[in-house]
C-alpha cells in the first residue's frame, strides 16, 4: 500500500514545457514562433501589419517617396502614365550657346531672332505665348533686352531643321521626340531646353498627370497623410468619448444608461454619410471639422460595444470577488472591468480607421469638408470623374489607394479578432 | 473475443491536433465490455475516458481522430464501417447519454415528438404507434404523463437524463455509453438515476458503460471497473476486487483520497502529490511515474502492458509485470 | 504583520449570528404582465433562516440545488442585502453600516469561490491580484506588500513564490489557481472565510490536498469558516457543525458527527443515504423520497418537504411550518414528528 505523503506543497512546476520557454525569449523570436501556433491567421495579420506600417511611413515622410510636391505643376496636363511628354524644345545651331528661349533676347535695334516652326502644329502657339510672357518679364528688367522673335513657318520638319543647319534661322522650336528621332541627320544642331519651362523626366511621370498638370503619383503619396490623419484622429476622438460613456452606462445600468443609449441608438440609426454631410455643411470646410464630423459618426459604435462588454464583464465572478474584497466602484471599473473590455475595443479601432478613411474620402469626393488646396484622394476622385474616359489614370489610382488602405486596416482588425478570440478549433 | 463480450477495444489510440501540438489523449488502450454488465470507466478530467467513450461510436471529428486500434462491436469491426453505416449503428445499437442533456436535446421540439421521430427514423412505424411506444417508455422511466409534452428547458435535469435513456431504449440499443450522466444532478436525483440504470439492465438486458470521475458512483452501481490515468488504462477488474485490493498505485491513492461519508472511515484523507499531467508533453514511460510512490527507474523509461495480475484483475504497472531490466522483483498477487 | 486589529472576538463567542434571514428575488415579468396583474412573483431563495457560527469553528451549510445555501452565504457577508432578517457579525448589524464602514469591515470577511478561473481577473498577474486587497485595506504599508505576498504564496504551498508572481491565471493549473484564490482570501488576515464549494471544480486527486491546506491554514490563521457544499462526504472531513438546507429553510443543524450519526429529519436521512459510498459492499438499500425538488417560487405550504416525506402526516405537516427545536444535545431539527427517530 502506498504511504501517505506529509506535505501539502505544490510540486515544482514542470518548466520543460515549451510554453514556459516562450516567455523567456525576446519579442521577435516570439512573433516568429507564434507563426506555428496561429497558422494562416498569422500571415493575415503579418501581411496587413506590413501594409499598415507602409502606409503610416508614407504618411509621416511623404517627401522621401514622392518625387514632387503635390501642388506643383510638373508637366503637361493629361499626360498618361509613363508617357514621355512631347514638349516643344528649342534647337539651336552648334555654334550658338543659347539653351533657353530667353537667351535669344537682344537689345533693341539688334537683329530680331528668327525662329522656325512647323506649319500647322500648336508649337507656334506655344512659342508665341511663351515669347510674349518672356517679353513681359524682360520689360521689368533694366538691361532692356527684348525677344520679339520673327516666326518662320516651314512645311516639313526636315526643311525646318535644314534651314537652321544652313544658318538661315537663329533657332527652331520643334517637338522634342520628333527632333530626337532625326537628330542624327543634323549633327550640327543642339537641343536646348523646353520652351515652356516645364521639366520632363526621361520616363515621364509614373502615374501620369492630372488636368492641371500635377503629378498623380506624388499626389497619391501626399494624400496618404491627410487620409491617415483623418482616419486616426476621428477614430481616436470617437474612442475617447465613446469608451468612457459606454463603461459608465454599462456599469451603472440606471436611468442615465437608458438616456444615453437612446441618444446613441438614434445617432447610430442615422445614415452615416448624411450625418457627416450635415455636420460639415454646418461647420464649414476644414480638416478639423471633417475629423469632428466623422468622430461623431463613430462614437455610438464604441459606446455600444463597450457597453455590451461591460454588461457582460460586470456579471463575471472576478468582479464579484473584487466587490467582496472591498474595492470601490471606480477601482473595480478601472482595474477589473476596463482591462477586460479593452481588447474588443482595440479590434474595432483598426476596422474603424478603415471606415473613417472611407467616409473622409467620401466627404471630400462630394466636395465637402476639405479645402481644395489639400492633396486628398477624395478630391482627386472628384476631379478625375469627368475625365474617366480620356484620362482614366486620374480616378483609378486614387481609388486603388483608398481600397488598399481600407483593406489593410480591415485585414488587420480581422486578423487581430482571430488571434484574440480564436474560434474553438480544438474540442 | 468470446461470445459474452459485446464490445472489444484493442490497442486504441486517439490523437488530438491542437495549436500546441499533437496530444495523444488515449494511448494503446484495450478494454472488453461484457454483455449485460455495467462497466464503470473512472478517472480524473483529462484521463481520456470521455475520449474513449466517444471513440466507441467513432464520434470524433475535426481535430480528433482515431490513430490506431480495433473496435469490435458484436463481432463486427467498426473501423471498417463507412460513415453511413456508423450512422445506422449510432442511436440504434449504441446509445449515448451525455453529461448535459440540454445540448443533445432539440430545444424547440417537445420531448415526446423527439422520441417518436427518432423511432420512426430508424424503423418503419406509424406516427401513432411511435408515440404510443414513446409514452410507454416514459412511463417506465418515471416521467409523468403530464410532462411528456414539455420542451427540454421545462424539465429538470434528472428528467432530461431519463429522456436521453428513453431514446436509447426506444431503439433497442444493445449498449449505452453514459458519459458523466449524473455529474450535474443533485445527489438524490443521481441516486435514483443509478437505481434506474440497474433496473433497466435487469429488465432490458442493457449493457452500460458508465463513464464518471466519481468513484462512489462506480462502487454503487458497477459490476466491473476500469481505471484510466492520463490516457492509459491503469487497472481493470471486478468492482469488489479492485476496491478491496487495488493493485495500481494510482488506484490505491485515489481510493484513499476520496471522501467517504461513512462515519466509521478514517477522518483524514490521503493526499496524492502532484497533478494530472499535461498531455501535450506527457511523462515518459508510465505516465504516472512522477507521482508514484513506488516508482522504479524502469518506469520512466518504458511503458508497462495491461495484463492480468490475478484471474480477471488486469493492471498496467511494472510492479506486477516481468521484465529483464527491472531492478526490483515482480509482486505476485494471490488469487 | 504585527498590527493588532482593533477588537479580537474571544473563542466561544458567536462570530456570526443570523436571525430570520429572508431573500426573495423578484422575477422579471414582461411589461404587459406587470400592467395586467399587480402580483409580482418572487423566487424565495432564502425563506427564514436562523443560525450562529462560533468563533473558530467550521460551520457547514449543505443542501442540493435550490436550497438557498449559496445565497445564505452571500447574505452573511453582505454581498446581497436581505429582504428581511438580521445578520450580526461580531455583534455588529451589517444593515446598519454605511457603505464605507461595510467596505472596511470586508477586511475581516473573505470569500473562496468555487471556480478559480472565473474568480480571478484574467488580466491580473498573481502578484497584482494578491496586492490589491492589501492596497484596499492597508494603504499605508506599500513597502511591505511584496514581502507579504511572497510569504502568503509560500504558506499556500506555491513555491518558489517568485515563479508565480508574474503569472496570469491561464498560465497556471487549476489546483494552483485555487491556491491563489485561497491566498487572496487570507492575505488581509480575515476572521471569517466564506468557502463556497471551494473544491468542487478541482481534480479528484487534488481535492484532498486542498482540503488539508484549508484545515492547516485555519489553524495557523485562527479562522472561522462558513463552508458551503453540496457534497456531504467532503463536509465530513472539515466541518465541525453542519446545517442542512432544503428549499430556503434550515431543516437540521448540529455537530457533524451527531447529525450524520443520528439524522432526525427525513430529508437529511435521504440525503445521507443517497450519497454514493466508495465501497461496493456498502450499497444503498433504503428507498429514496419520491419526486423532485419543487420550485422556489411557489414552495409547498407548511413543511416544505411534506409532499415527498415518507412520514408526513396531513393536514398537520401541510398546514403548519415546523420550527427548529432542540431534540438532542447540540442538535436541532425542524420537523413535527422527528421524535419518531429518537
Amino acid at each position: 500500500m502506498a504511504t501517505p505523503q506529509d506535505t501539502t506543497q505544490e510540486s515544482a512546476p514542470n518548466t520543460g514545457s515549451w510554453r514556459d520557454e516562450l516567455e523567456d525569449v525576446g519579442f521577435v523570436r516570439r512573433v516568429l514562433i507564434s507563426r506555428l501556433w496561429y497558422g494562416p491567421d498569422w500571415w493575415f495579420v503579418a501581411i496587413s501589419a506590413v501594409m499598415v506600417a507602409g502606409f503610416i511611413t508614407l504618411a509621416i515622410i511623404p517627401g522621401a517617396f514622392a518625387p514632387y510636391r503635390p501642388d506643383v505643376l510638373v508637366g503637361p496636363r493629361f499626360l498618361a502614365p509613363n508617357a514621355r511628354p512631347d514638349l516643344p524644345v528649342l534647337v539651336v545651331g552648334g555654334s550658338s550657346n543659347a539653351t533657353q528661349l530667353r537667351d535669344l533676347a537682344t537689345l533693341p535695334g539688334g537683329e530680331r531672332p528668327s525662329i522656325g516652326v512647323l506649319q500647322g502644329v500648336p508649337t507656334a502657339g506655344a512659342l508665341n505665348q511663351e515669347a510674349q510672357s518672356i517679353d513681359e518679364q524682360l520689360k521689368t528688367e533694366p538691361e532692356g533686352l527684348r525677344l520679339r522673335p520673327r516666326i518662320v513657318r516651314f512645311d516639313t520638319l526636315d526643311a525646318t531643321l535644314q534651314a537652321l543647319q544652313d544658318g538661315k534661322l537663329t533657332a527652331v522650336v520643334v517637338r522634342q521626340l520628333e527632333f530626337e528621332q532625326v537628330a542624327k541627320q543634323f549633327p550640327g544642331l543642339r537641343e536646348g531646353s523646353p520652351i515652356t519651362g516645364e521639366t520632363a523626366t526621361a520616363g515621364g511621370f509614373l502615374l501620369g498627370t492630372n488636368e492641371i498638370g500635377q503629378d498623380v503619383f506624388s499626389r497619391l503619396i501626399w494624400g496618404t497623410r491627410i487620409a491617415l490623419i483623418i482616419g486616426f484622429s476621428a477614430s481616436i476622438v470617437a474612442l475617447l468619448l465613446g469608451v468612457p460613456l459606454g463603461l459608465f452606462a454599462g456599469y451603472s445600468s440606471g436611468p442615465i444608461d437608458r438616456l444615453l443609449s437612446l441618444v446613441m441608438d438614434s445617432m447610430y440609426a442615422f445614415p452615416g454619410l448624411i450625418l457627416a454631410i450635415a455636420i460639415t455643411a454646418v461647420l464649414g470646410p476644414s480638416v478639423l471639422n471633417v475629423i469632428v464630423a466623422i468622430a461623431v459618426l463613430y462614437i455610438p459604435t464604441y459606446y455600444r460595444i463597450v457597453r455590451g462588454q461591460t454588461l457582460a464583464v460586470k456579471e463575471e465572478l472576478y468582479v464579484d470577488a473584487a466587490r467582496s474584497l472591498g474595492a470601490r466602484s471606480m477601482e473595480i471599473l478601472r482595474r477589473y472591468i476596463f482591462p477586460n473590455v479593452i481588447p474588443s475595443v482595440a479590434i474595432i479601432f483598426s476596422v474603424n480607421i478603415a471606415d473613417a478613411i472611407l467616409t473622409g474620402a467620401g466627404l471630400s469626393f462630394l466636395g465637402l469638408g476639405l479645402p481644395p488646396t489639400i492633396a486628398d484622394w477624395g478630391i482627386d476622385l472628384a476631379r478625375g470623374q469627368r475625365f474617366i474616359q480620356t484620362a482614366w489614370w486620374m480616378i483609378t489610382f486614387p481609388g486603388l489607394a483608398i481600397m488598399l488602405v481600407v483593406l489593410a486596416f480591415s485585414m488587420m482588425g480581422e486578423g487581430l479578432t482571430e488571434i484574440f478570440n480564436p474560434k474553438l478549433r480544438e474540442r | 473475443m468470446t461470445d459474452d463480450t459485446l464490445y472489444s477495444v484493442r490497442n486504441l489510440s486517439v490523437d488530438y491536433t491542437t495549436r500546441s501540438g499533437t496530444v495523444r489523449a488515449v494511448e494503446n488502450v484495450s478494454l472488453d465490455i461484457k454483455r449485460g454488465e455495467i462497466l464503470g470507466l473512472v478517472g480524473e478530467s483529462g484521463c481520456g475516458k470521455s475520449t474513449l467513450g466517444k471513440a466507441l461510436m467513432r464520434l470524433h471529428t475535426g481535430p480528433a481522430h482515431i490513430a490506431a486500434g480495433e473496435l469490435w462491436f458484436d463481432g463486427r469491426d467498426l473501423m471498417t464501417y463507412s460513415e453511413e453505416e456508423m450512422r445506422q449503428i449510432r442511436g440504434a445499437e449504441i446509445g449515448m447519454v451525455f453529461q448535459d442533456p440540454m445540448t443533445s436535446l432539440n430545444p424547440v421540439q417537445r420531448v415526446i415528438d423527439h422520441i417518436s421521430e427518432t423511432i420512426r427514423t430508424h424503423e418503419p412505424s406509424s406516427e401513432g404507434m411511435a408515440r404510443q411506444r414513446a409514452e410507454e417508455l416514459f412511463e417506465r422511466l418515471g416521467i409523468r404523463s403530464e410532462r411528456i409534452d414539455d420542451y427540454p428547458h421545462q424539465m429538470s435535469g434528472g428528467m432530461r437524463q431519463r429522456v436521453m435513456i428513453s431514446l436509447a431504449l426506444a431503439l433497442h440499443a444493445k449498449l449505452v455509453v453514459a458519459d458523466e450522466p449524473t455529474t450535474s444532478l443533485d445527489v438524490i436525483v443521481e441516486a435514483k438515476f443509478l437505481d434506474l440504470l440497474r433496473e433497466l439492465r435487469e429488465e432490458f438486458g442493457l449493457t452500460i458503460l458508465l463513464i464518471t470521475h466519481n468513484i462512489g458512483v462506480v462502487a454503487e452501481v458497477a459490476d466491473r471497473v476500469a481505471v484510466m490515468y492520463a490516457g492509459h488504462m491503469a487497472e481493470v477488474g471486478n468492482v469488489e476486487d479492485v476496491f478491496d485490493r487495488p493493485l495500481h498505485p494510482y488506484t490505491q491513492g485515489l481510493l484513499q483520497s476520496v471522501p467517504n461519508i461513512s462515519l466509521t472511515e478514517a477522518d483524514s484523507l490521503y493526499r496524492m502529490g502532484g497533478e494530472p499531467p499535461n498531455l501535450v508533453n506527457p511523462p515518459s514511460g508510465c505516465r504516472f511515474h512522477p507521482r508514484c510512490p513506488s516508482a522504479m527507474p524502469i518506469c520512466s523509461r518504458l511503458a508497462p502492458h495491461l495484463q492480468p495480475a490475478v484471474d480477471e484483475h488486469l493492471v498496467h504497472c511494472w510492479l506486477y509485470e516481468d521484465h529483464p531490466e527491472k531492478e526490483m522483483p515482480t509482486v505476485k498477487v494471490e488469487g | 504583520m504585527s498590527e493588532t486589529p482593533p477588537r479580537q472576538p474571544e473563542d466561544g463567542h458567536n462570530l456570526v449570528e443570523v436571525t430570520g434571514l429572508k431573500k426573495w428575488f423578484p422575477i422579471q415579468s414582461g411589461f404587459l404582465d406587470r400592467l395586467l396583474s399587480r402580483r409580482v412573483d418572487y423566487v424565495k431563495a432564502v425563506d427564514g433562516v436562523s443560525f450562529a457560527i462560533r468563533k473558530g469553528e467550521v460551520f457547514g451549510l449543505a443542501g442540493e440545488s435550490g436550497s438557498g445555501k449559496s445565497t445564505t452565504g452571500r447574505l452573511v457577508i453582505h454581498l446581497e442585502t436581505p429582504t428581511e432578517g438580521k445578520v450580526l457579525f461580531d455583534d455588529v448589524d451589517l444593515e446598519e453600516l454605511s457603505d464605507e464602514e461595510m467596505r472596511q469591515l470586508r477586511r475581516r470577511m473573505q470569500v473562496i469561490y468555487q471556480d478559480p478561473m472565473a474568480s480571478l481577473n484574467p488580466r491580473m498577474a498573481v502578484e497584482e491580484a494578491l496586492t490589491h486587497p492589501l492596497q484596499i485595506h492597508y494603504p499605508h504599508r506599500k513597502d511591505e506588500y511584496h514581502d507579504i505576498v511572497v510569504e502568503m504564496l509560500d504558506k499556500v504551498g506555491l513555491s518558489p513564490a517568485s515563479y508565480y508572481l508574474d503569472k496570469y491565471p491561464h498560465q497556471i493549473s487549476g489546483g494552483q489557481r485555487q491556491r491563489v484564490v485561497i491566498a487572496r482570501a487570507l492575505i488581509t488576515r480575515p476572521d471569517l472565510i466564506l468557502a463556497d464549494e471551494p473544491i468542487a471544480m478541482a481534480d479528484v486527486s487534488v481535492r484532498s490536498l486542498l482540503l488539508d491546506l484549508m484545515k492547516q491554514l485555519k489553524r495557523e490563521f485562527d479562522l472561522t469558516f462558513l463552508f458551503i457544499t453540496h457534497d456531504l462526504a467532503t463536509a465530513k472531513y472539515i466541518c465541525d457543525r453542519i446545517g442542512i438546507m432544503y428549499l430556503g429553510k434550515l431543516v437540521e443543524v448540529g455537530e457533524l458527527r451527531e447529525v450524520y450519526g443520528h439524522a432526525l429529519h427525513p430529508y437529511t436521512q435521504a440525503l445521507l443515504a443517497a450519497v454514493p459510498v466508495p465501497d461496493p459492499k456498502e450499497r444503498r438499500t433504503v428507498p429514496l423520497p419520491e419526486g423532485e425538488i419543487p420550485s422556489a417560487i411557489n414552495p409547498p405550504s407548511g413543511c416544505r418537504f411534506h409532499p415527498r416525506c415518507p412520514i408526513a402526516r396531513l393536514p398537520h405537516c401541510s398546514d403548519e411550518e415546523p420550527e427548529l427545536r432542540v431534540l438532542r444535545p447540540g442538535h436541532q431539527v425542524a420537523c413535527h414528528y422527528a421524535e419518531d427517530f429518537l
